[in-house]
């Protein structure tokens, strides 16, 4: 057994400003001619978590991918905490990310990809907040090659590696993908309580379930367009499944 | 320069685990020189006179395989993406990667030296000081090059095909150099003999080391 206990993020206490810790102004998105993303505007204030719902190829983890700043918009403006994270890399340092792909180096233990990441990202003791966040996820063989690890496992530490430098902002896709059900409630517990500190949090999913643990507000994305916000205070999980497709038929009607 | 090194230490820990590129490269060039000897040894002229080109060719293929498989390595589980979200320069990025490149066709260089001393040209060996300048400056400006073009092609389904199509032609002048280079070192030129082709490689490189820091951002961007 173990428990996620929640550290204050590091720079936390300078995101709680005017400014919001994550904000999207009319971005725009295309891979070729298909347009991924049309005019997207969102705003995270500290604090907050907003859930991104949609079907398979919606275009979510492009959305994330951009606020992530690992996509360059083909138009419109990203801002970390009132900076931009291209041309202030330092920016990328507030950001917190999980994808599709755990981004771990496979030869390299759980533990080795921590402490590089957790030194890559400036912080002062990379051994000790490497096993903090084997620690927080509970991570079990942490010493064997990432490429060993069952599905489950390697999730966790690519969760662990988003969290190595304990960041203010949390882009997450699909987070509780392959976890067990012990994982997702305790990693549920955890965003919760990382939200009451003054966290910001982006939730991409296709369960409206998963939206209701970590987000207080909820958007739709169809066809590259938000619809939303829909406040996600005392709804249960049939309601927002009921307003999930309404604002999803909306979004393809427009 | 912290972040070159721990990110250049990830590559050569990775390889000293696993020696997935070393073997492999190892293997290609100690057959490649084996054939190219029994090749050079029907000649009236001997193999000697082959040896330089026989050193390099060895080199270019068994090094090229290696630095396509560096950047799939990269690509697997996208853990240059990991990376790249971290608040880290991309010409750190290209220097590490590069640095760890250099020193695996260093290491393939010392391994085809030692196979062409024993089978084809005992003079490899006993030369083998003298060639080490012009060879690992060759390793450099070889990395430089295959670094940047491998994270280029290292996205596309057939990147073991293209990467030796645009990395060869580029780096013909380095690989050129060097081998002028080490055909006076096997002739038992003293040192100084050499500082012209030395001169032109260490320019070579540092010309593609700049070239790639600068435009490794470019080629990572999605």
């Amino acid at each position: 057994m173990y428990s996620y206990r929640v550290m204050l993020p590091d720079a936390v206490a300078s995101a709680a400003g005017p400014c919001p810790a994550v904000s999207a102004v009319d971005v725009w998105k295309s891979y070729g001619r298909d347009r991924v993303l049309r005019g997207i505007g969102i705003e995270v204030p500290p604090g907050s978590g907003i859930a991104i719902l949609g079907p398979n190829g919606a275009g979510k983890s492009t959305l994330l991918r951009v606020l992530a700043a690992l996509l360059r918009p083909v138009r419109g403006a990203v801002r970390i905490r009132g900076r931009d994270p291209w041309a202030d890399p330092a920016a990328r340092g507030s950001i917190g990310f999980v994808g599709h792909e755990p981004m771990l180096y496979g030869g390299l233990s759980a533990l080795e990809n921590l402490r590089l990441f957790a030194a890559l990202y400036g912080v002062e003791d990379p051994r000790a907040r490497a096993a903090w966040a084997c620690d927080l996820v509970g991570l079990a063989r942490r010493d064997d090659p990432v490429r060993v690890l069952s599905r489950g496992l390697v999730q966790r530490a690519a969760l662990a590696r988003a969290l190595v430098h304990r960041p203010p902002v949390l882009l997450l896709d699909e987070p509780f993908a392959g976890l067990d059900l012990d994982a997702a409630a305790r990693f549920a517990d955890y965003l919760r309580t990382f939200r009451s500190r003054g966290g910001a949090l982006v939730l991409a999913t296709h369960h409206a379930a998963e939206a209701l643990r970590g987000a207080d507000v909820a958007y739709v994305l169809v066809d590259g367009r938000l619809t939303g916000p829909q406040p996600l205070v005392r709804m249960d999980v049939a309601a927002l499944e009921g307003w999930y497709r309404s604002a999803g038929r909306t979004g393809r009607a427009r | 320069m912290r972040t070159i090194a721990l990110l250049a230490w990830k590559d050569l820990v990775i390889e000293a685990r696993t020696r997935e590129l070393m073997s492999s490269m190892s293997l290609v060039a100690f057959l490649t020189v084996v054939i190219l000897g029994l090749a050079a040894q029907a000649s009236p002229r001997g193999a000697g006179a082959m040896t330089p080109a026989i050193l390099w060719v060895t080199v270019a293929f068994g090094a090229t395989l290696g630095l396509a498989r560096s950047h799939a390595i990269e690509q697997e589980r996208q853990a240059l993406q990991g990376v790249l979200l971290a608040p880290v320069g991309r010409g750190e990025v290209f220097l590490a990667k590069c640095l760890a490149n250099a020193v695996l066709v260093a290491a393939l260089q010392a391994v085809v030296v030692l196979a062409t001393a024993v089978f084809v040209d005992p003079l490899a060996g006993r030369h083998a000081g003298a060639m080490a300048v012009p060879l690992v400056l060759g390793a450099v400006g070889f990395a430089a090059v295959g670094t940047l073009l491998g994270a280029m092609t290292a996205a596309t389904r057939l990147r073991e095909v293209l990467l030796p199509i645009v990395l060869l032609p580029v780096v013909l002048p380095v690989i050129l150099v060097s081998l002028a280079a080490v055909a006076r070192a096997l002739d038992g030129a003293p040192f100084g003999a050499l500082a012209g082709p030395l001169k032109l490689l260490a320019a070579y490189d540092l010309l593609f080391v700049v070239l790639g820091t600068w435009l490794f951002e470019y080629v990572v961007a999605e």
